[in-house]
């Protein structure tokens, strides 16, 4: 938190700066009542007020990086504080009438302080909505750590196979079992850790290249499995066919730097609703293994 | 009847009373720690994992692994494999172990596995030289005209692991031979234990034609993969000068479990107390020494007869009443219901399992 708060410090000042000038305009101008004269009702209101707005606003300026929406939310919170502490003041020390500052934090500060806090917050709520446009774009919100798989993080069988429960209540639903050729070999080749990169790459190819609504999932070791949602046997096609001409093009970088091309081995089946999930996967896993469409490696 | 893949007296000696310390147990530091264990470690290693977290309780350092001087014994192998387990967090460790195995690194041996001419002679190689390329199970060739089975002969009882290792050596084999001869071969694969929930593994890297709780791990193929030329061979000057490199290392005497278990084969032993006889070994010595390798004498008596059964049924199709009276019962029905205590099912039921894409 404090390396966070250090991105801060031009705000921390201006605020400390301020509330340090109040506290000195009003020594050096007010006299100081009697203990008698002291509300300490106010006191314990009007200053627990100001403490707990600087609290938050060092809170909020630990948990966010710099920006606009930051700023705002800070000096907002800031200048409350501010107003709060000359209403704090004011009990201690009696000023002589007239002081036009004086006026100014106690009647503008606060207003301009909510105003600015308003603002902020507005500001903040569409931000957030952001992000979580940029997080389901890629995961469709995964509640359960176990369904994602550690190392490509797109899902994995069993979430598969929830989805399909899930989606082919709505047809037509198509399954694409699709399956990197000869990757065992390539594994024994350039080893595993070379083989982990080829996976994790090929998963984003195969990503740039489905629609939003697609669901790409790992099965297991080299074998991928996409639910394709509304769509027609002739459109599957066509997407497989594109997935197929997009992994053959793409030139994965061995740790040399030598370009190695993979081919794809694609199976597709209908889910109708009177197959269950396993049933549906064992037929996709079928027709992956007649899938005898090799293009040959570049 | 005993194995096909060598002969007697070569590479699996034929236990003889001669030996008194003719076996090895389960916590001898016998096995390099930086051939198949340092494979398992690689795969963590890349997860991200740290040496102190797989290795806890092991005894062992990674340093010293990368000495290449280590040995650990089975006992702490096996405890790697259970920290790994719990710390790796997918399903796959077992088949991308499986994947690595071999050829491996092992020197010598990994040479005379790229040399072998065929899938007899690879099996061979692993089985004579078992203490490094096959340790924890080693494979065992039946074989009649028409069909070969593979199973796979636990050395000194992996209890709880089993699965673990057969899913790795099993997954080893398949992904070895997809190597050498460059094409898939349409292999039937069968686990002693019940079906996991993770299939898809399974299927990715094994193939569509799985089976399970059969009560034994066993591979079946066609007989005439076995002696089909590998596409690709090692000179075979380079090939006798590794085999002879290989021939000068000195190989621990069998493992327990695999002692008792050929004992049992060789219709040697009948009781616990002819066990104790044979190994001259007190009953309750004797005794004492199956629980340390997560056995009993009932349970290992079961898993040959079970095995000469299964040979019998699946590979020879001998009927129930031929197999019954061969193993000494006095009816089928005894028969039955002890086979159904072997492996939780009928005769006929694992016939047709086993032998419906046959």
């Amino acid at each position: 938190m404090l390396d966070t708060l250090s991105y801060h410090r031009h705000k921390l000042a201006l605020i400390f700066v301020l509330l340090w000038g109040a506290l000195m305009a009003n020594l050096w101008l007010g006299e100081a009542k009697g203990w008698h004269a002291i509300d300490w009702l106010d006191v314990i209101g009007e200053g627990g007020s100001a403490i707990a707005l600087g609290l938050w606003m060092l809170l909020i300026l630990g948990s966010r990086p710099r920006g606009r929406v930051t700023d705002w939310l800070t000096l907002g919170l800031g200048f409350m504080c501010l107003a709060m502490w000359q209403d704090t003041l004011d009990e201690f020390l009696r000023l002589p009438a007239g002081q036009w500052w004086e006026q100014g934090l106690e009647s503008v500060a606060m207003p301009l302080g909510i105003a600015l806090l308003t603002y902020g917050l507005f500001h903040w709520h569409r931000e957030q909505l952001a992000i979580n446009r940029q997080l389901r774009g890629r995961e469709q919100v995964f509640r359960e750590h176990r369904w994602l798989d550690p190392l490509t993080h797109i899902g994995r069988a069993e979430y598969l196979k929830q989805q399909i429960r899930t989606l082919s209540e709505q047809p037509p639903l198509m399954l694409l079992m699709v399956d990197i050729n000869d990757f065992s070999l390539f594994n024994r080749r350039f080893g595993h850790r070379c083989g982990d990169r080829l996976l994790r790459e090929v998963t984003e190819v195969l990503l740039l290249n489905l629609r939003q609504r697609d669901l790409l999932c790992r099965y297991a070791g080299d074998r991928f499995a996409i639910l394709l949602p509304h769509t027609e046997q002739l459109e599957a096609r066509r997407l497989a066919q594109e997935l197929r001409q997009a992994v053959a093009h793409f030139a994965f970088k061995t740790d040399d730097g030598v370009s190695q091309f993979q081919s794809l081995r694609i199976g597709l089946v209908m889910c109708d609703g009177e197959r269950t999930a396993e049933q549906l996967l064992d037929a996709a896993n079928r027709a992956l293994q007649l899938d005898q469409q090799r293009p040959k490696a570049a | 009847m005993t194995p096909l893949a060598w002969p007697l007296g070569d590479a699996w000696p034929s236990p003889s009373k001669a030996l008194t310390s003719g076996w090895s147990e389960q916590d001898e530091p016998l096995f390099a720690a930086h051939y198949q264990p340092a494979l398992l470690m690689d795969l963590l290693n890349a997860r991200g994992l740290s040496s102190h977290q797989y290795l806890r309780g092991t005894g062992l350092f990674y340093d010293d692994v990368l000495q290449a001087k280590a040995r650990l014994s089975v006992k702490q192998w096996l405890q790697l494999v259970a920290n790994a387990g719990a710390c790796y967090g997918s399903d796959d460790l077992s088949f991308r172990w499986g994947h690595a195995l071999w050829p491996g690194h092992y020197d010598a041996f990994s040479q005379l596995l790229q040399g072998s001419v065929s899938l007899q002679q690879s099996l061979q190689c692993m089985a004579r030289y078992r203490a490094v390329l096959a340790p924890l199970l080693t494979p065992m060739v039946w074989a009649d005209q028409r069909y070969c089975m593979i199973s796979w002969q636990d050395n000194y009882g992996l209890g709880e692991y089993a699965p673990f290792v057969a899913e790795a050596y099993m997954t080893g084999l398949l992904a070895y031979c997809r190597w050498r001869s460059g094409e898939q071969w349409p292999w039937r694969v069968g686990f002693a234990h019940a079906e996991p929930a993770y299939r898809e593994q399974y299927q990715v890297n094994l193939g569509d034609a799985l089976f399970f709780d059969l009560g034994a791990n066993v591979l079946l193929i066609e007989r005439e993969f076995l002696q089909r030329p590998w596409a690709e061979q090692l000179s075979p000057t380079a090939l006798a000068i590794a085999e002879r490199q290989c021939l000068q290392q000195v190989q621990p005497a069998t493992g327990f479990v695999a002692l008792v278990m050929n004992a049992l084969r060789q219709r040697e032993v009948q009781s616990l107390e002819q066990l104790a006889c044979y190994l001259e070994l007190s009953p309750a010595t004797c005794k004492r020494k199956l629980k340390k390798h997560r056995s009993s004498f009932q349970q290992l008596q079961d898993r040959v007869r079970l095995e000469q059964c299964q040979y019998r049924f699946h590979v020879c199709g001998w009927s129930n009443e031929r197999v019954a009276q061969h193993l000494g019962f006095s009816d089928v029905t005894n028969f039955r219901r002890a086979y159904k205590r072997w492996c939780g099912i009928t005769p006929s039921a694992s016939k047709r399992l086993f032998l419906g894409l046959l």
